[in-house]
């Protein structure tokens, strides 16, 4: 018995001493990393090589289609393919970046559009071999995988900010129909008469889980910039700040709910408290479950200031490749085309998970399909061209969503847009350039 | 390090009546029961602490980069911090409205569920529930309780004729509505301590205080807290802690928010290493809060040992 | 006069508990509602409609069968490591007279000082380089011993009579049979408290497992549920709140039974003249 606990505290105490030389390796090994081009991949050997991936639970149904494919044409390939507990991107990247910190690092990984530019800042990955990709599936959204002309990630579960819209709540307060909602000035007058009608607050614009998203949505969609080529903050534009004045708009005229929380901001349009909800057409598909026919409502294009139609920034993920070595990096290129094939994608967007397809193929197949109702319908045909989700210098990427987390927050309870977005876009921008 | 173990020394001495202590024929056997647990607290606590502090010291990015000495930059970065300096003042105002009512409201709870003859095993276990509840899980709760709209706190204030209060959206509240959620919590955990504490007051004092007819309050401050005084510094010191360190409430409550209304030092620190992977700047934050806990720690020993005498 | 008092008393018991249980009723009573009454009526204090499904549909699609067998299994190994380790320091610690002890106290309460997350990075690196990340070793290793335990457990020994143990040694009983047969007993209430506290503690932790249990096939209760929060039933307040209930139940459970002994032995802890 004491001998046991013994031998098991001397474990204990080896792990301690190991924490050094750990922390030592970690500090030596990864910024050095030779990143390999992948490599021709019929002089590989499946036999010899194991691909590592990690990914969120939100391409679970799509990668067990995907790893069955490509173990298909190669049956000896060791494919480690588990997703860690969680669906949440900061968590996801959070995971990969401890991994490769204690010197497992994945070959492939899934992330969060927003922290593409943090992984080719800090992790030199490896470009993406696009003659992989199958005749079907939809280049345009590459271009929210491509940084200063390289494509390093495979756009997969993509989606677009949307404004999500109670239409009886529209009619009971006779506000028109949503589909005559283009520019914010309209949202204001709309949500004035349904606010009028029912005497409570209408819209929701959450601000906790996906600011730096939704605020980057308004501003582009508004025409303006967001994030400058050199990965500073360009939102300190007269017509930026007037597209990111619609919360302290909203909160000054008492029509915006001041929930912060997402899933209680989506409670409260299902729940028909918020008349009018900004979120993502990849929850479409949950929203819908959960409101049944209760009421009758509709997605619509984002608006903007003066119904301005800019690009809006891309929202879900993609595929990286981070593999050291160039046979690893082959087949995993090999895995991203079975991740992207019509089979896959079909699965990866379809009614769990409301995202925008990204084959041809299998978008047309989820559109006749008799899922398609009018809400899903939008999800799956939205074809207006997406720019990529964030872009400020890299490192810091996490620190600046953090900024402008405050930013929104501060607008929400009614501060004053101008001063607070450019006290912002100074901070930014001291950061960014240290 | 040197002074507070002196001190720990002079303190648990002057705090010990002299006892008699069984004396050890030998130390091996002594020795090896400190073993097992020498060996955890050493290869979990202090080992990963003192890598902790040799880090305050170095820019340690987690994302890859070797160790750079960077002196007291780290200590000047998070002393310096806007966010950080808000959430050292939120976790002050925290420790300041939980710690008191968590020990008063404890104590005096468990004085009432202790006196009362029916139902008592009812009462004390309704009392000590808080105590189970799994914080990922309560959280949900919690959070449709205090929803701003259509929460129940909210119909049953409105009810009353007051306003709604958006107890998580707004920066005046978040912070206040965590602490509520924290003495709901940490008041039934003081509550369990003084109740063990209680049952260590011997029979024979009731008695001879009954005799002497010394009742109530009297009785509470001149005999049974100072006989419970151990029970009184353990659950201080356990209030004092997790108030001080309140994390899982924050994390899946508010996350901090809004405008970082609700970070608290804890918090911070995980954002500092895990969101920014700023291993360097969190170590310096989690080491000046060391410093504040050895300085509570002390501070507190010296005014008990102090009222004592 | 004596009945003022005693209503007065009433009174604030009553609403202790109220307070005490009411979240737990709210978990309870929104967990049997059916989900479009809680999302389009609001709610009343009583339920008028029962929708059993949410517990069926948190059980399946939480995975909470799994979880809740990982997080026992969890749990009772690092209760079994804690006492094993935690209560023959605490006697040492309290009852034995050896040069260094007023050392080894003052680490013990120094390190009960050291906030968790201080320490979690360096852990998190060491248990990686052995090859225990995602594993349930990995997940038990850390928490092997309990500087809150060692003080607690010394606390509980510190109040039994010298008497005793002088009786022990003239007995002629050893340290180990010392341990066993007298302190171990009359610190039975000290060693229930701590049991119930780890237990609690580790059940509902949540950052340690985030961040060694990669794989949902390890997803303690918390995890399991806080997945199930992000991926499926954000808003579906219905079935969280089941999946709530149900992830609380086995603690409770487990509380109601350790609190019979509990009270025993601290009955037995009155310890006379």
């Amino acid at each position: 018995m004491l001998t046991k606990r013994l031998s098991l505290s001397l474990g204990a105490l080896a792990a301690g001493s190991i924490l050094l030389s750990g922390c030592a390796a970690s500090g030596a090994s990864i910024p050095a990393a030779s990143i390999a081009a992948a490599a021709n991949i019929a002089d590989c050997n499946p036999a010899e090589n194991t691909i590592t991936v990690t990914y969120g639970q939100m391409a679970n149904e799509a990668m067990a289609i995907a790893v069955a494919n490509l173990q298909k044409t190669y049956p000896d390939l060791t494919i480690n393919a588990t997703p860690p507990s969680t669906s949440n991107y900061n968590e996801l990247t959070q995971t990969i970046v401890a991994d490769i910190a204690v010197g497992n690092r994945p070959d492939l990984i899934m992330t969060g559009l927003g922290q593409l530019q943090f992984w080719v800042d800090t992790y030199s990955p490896s470009p993406i071999d696009t003659s992989v990709l199958r005749p079907t599936y939809k280049t345009q959204f590459l271009g929210a995988g491509t940084v200063d002309g390289t494509v390093y990630l495979a756009t997969n579960q993509i989606s677009a900010t949307v404004l999500l819209v109670n239409q009886d709540a529209l009619d009971s307060a006779d506000a028109g129909e949503a589909k005559d909602i283009k520019t914010l000035d309209d949202l204001v007058a709309a949500a004035e008469k349904v606010s009028a009608d029912t005497g409570q607050p209408s819209v929701s614009i959450p601000t906790d889980g996906l600011p730096e998203w939704f605020s980057q949505a308004l501003v582009q969609g508004s025409g303006e910039t967001y994030v400058n080529a050199d990965g500073t903050a360009g939102f300190g534009s007269e017509k930026a700040i007037e597209a990111l004045s619609i919360w302290p708009t909203l909160k000054n005229k008492n029509l915006e709910l001041g929930v912060v929380n997402n899933q209680d901001a989506i409670a409260q349009f299902i729940g028909g408290n918020a008349a009018f909800l900004v979120y993502t057409t990849s929850t479409i598909a949950t929203i819908q479950e959960g409101i049944g026919d209760a009421f009758d409502w509709t997605p619509v294009d984002l608006p903007s200031v003066g119904g301005e139609e800019g690009a809006l920034p891309a929202g879900g993920n993609g595929w990286i490749v981070l593999s050291e070595d160039a046979c690893r990096a082959a087949y995993s290129n090999a895995l991203i085309a079975e991740l992207l094939s019509p089979e896959a994608v079909a699965a990866a967007s379809g009614t769990s998970y409301s995202y925008i397809p990204v084959d041809t193929e299998a978008g047309d197949a989820l559109l006749a399909s008799d899922a398609a109702t009018k809400q899903l319908t939008y999800a799956w045909s939205y074809d207006k061209p997406l720019t990529p989700w964030g872009g400020f210098a890299g490192k810091d990427t996490m620190e600046v969503f953090d900024m402008v987390r405050l930013m929104t927050q501060k607008l929400q309870s009614g501060a004053d847009a101008t001063e607070t977005v450019n006290e912002t876009v100074t901070n930014i921008n001291q950061i960014v350039s240290e | 390090m040197t002074t507070l173990l002196r001190d720990e020394k002079i303190v648990i001495a002057a705090r010990l009546p002299a006892q008699p202590l069984r004396r050890s024929r030998t130390n091996l056997v002594p020795a090896l029961f400190l073993l097992p647990a020498g060996i955890g607290i050493g290869t979990f606590v202090i080992v990963p602490a003192v890598l902790s502090l040799a880090a305050s010291f170095f820019s340690v990015p987690l994302t890859g980069g070797a160790w750079t000495w960077v002196g007291l930059a780290n200590y000047e970065h998070v002393l310096t911090d806007a966010a950080v300096l808000q959430a050292i003042g939120n976790t002050l105002v925290y420790s300041v409205i939980t710690i008191v009512p968590s020990l008063g409201i404890g104590l005096c709870l468990a004085l009432l569920a202790n006196s009362v003859a029916r139902g008592r095993a009812f009462v004390r276990t309704a009392l000590f529930l808080p105590m189970t509840a799994n914080l990922v899980a309560m959280a949900v709760v919690f959070r449709w309780l205090f929803a701003f709209q259509g929460g129940f706190i909210n119909q049953v204030l409105g009810f009353a004729g007051f306003g709604a209060v958006n107890w998580l959206g707004d920066t005046s509240t978040s912070l206040l509505t965590l602490a509520m959620v924290g003495v709901w919590r940490s008041a039934s955990f003081s509550m369990m301590i003084f109740f063990a504490g209680l049952a260590t007051v011997p029979g024979t004092i009731h008695e001879a205080t009954r005799a002497e007819g010394i009742r109530g309050w009297t009785k509470l401050t001149r005999i049974t807290l100072p006989i419970m005084k151990p029970t009184v510094v353990f659950a201080t010191v356990v209030a004092v802690l997790g108030s001080i360190q309140v994390f899982d409430t924050v994390n899946v409550m508010t996350q901090g928010g809004p405008q970082g209304a609700s970070e608290t030092i804890l918090t911070m620190t995980w954002k500092l290493g895990f969101g920014y992977f700023d291993l360097g700047a969190a170590s310096a934050l989690s080491f000046l809060l060391l410093v504040v806990l050895v300085g509570i720690g002390l501070i507190q020993r010296r005014v008990l040992a102090g009222g004592h005498k | 006069m004596i009945h003022v008092v005693r209503a007065g008393r009433w009174l604030v018991i009553t609403l202790a508990v109220l307070v005490s249980l009411f979240p737990f009723y709210w978990m309870l009573r929104t967990a049997v509602s059916p989900a479009d009454e809680v999302f389009f009526d609001g709610i009343s204090l009583i339920p008028t409609s029962f929708d059993w499904s949410n517990f069926a549909r948190a059980w399946t699609e939480a995975n909470l069968g799994q979880a809740i067998l990982i997080g026992s299994v969890m749990t009772l190994s690092i209760l079994a490591l804690q006492l094993i380790t935690c209560i023959p320091a605490a006697y040492v610690l309290a009852k034995v007279r050896m040069r260094g002890k007023g050392v080894a106290l003052a680490i013990v309460i120094g390190c009960l000082l050291v906030p968790g997350q201080v320490s979690l990075i360096p852990i998190f690196i060491g248990i990686n380089s052995i090859g225990l990340a995602d594993s349930l070793p990995g997940l038990v290793l850390p928490y092997m011993t309990s500087a809150f335990g060692i003080f607690l457990l010394r606390q509980q020994m510190m109040a039994i009579p010298d008497s005793l143990m002088d009786a022990a040694r003239t007995d002629g009983l050893g340290h180990f049979r010392t341990l066993r047969n007298v302190v171990v007993p009359m610190a039975a209430p000290g060693i229930a408290a701590f049991s119930v506290f780890s237990v609690f503690t580790h059940w509902n932790d949540y950052m340690w497992p985030l961040l060694i249990a990669r794989s949902p096939d390890l997803a303690t209760p918390p995890l399991a549920l806080a997945l199930f929060q992000q991926a499926d039933a954000g808003f579906d307040y219905s079935a969280l709140a089941a999946g709530a209930a149900i992830v609380t139940a086995p603690v409770i459970v487990l509380f109601l039974i350790a609190q019979k002994r509990f009270v025993q032995g601290m009955s037995g802890a009155e310890i006379p003249g």
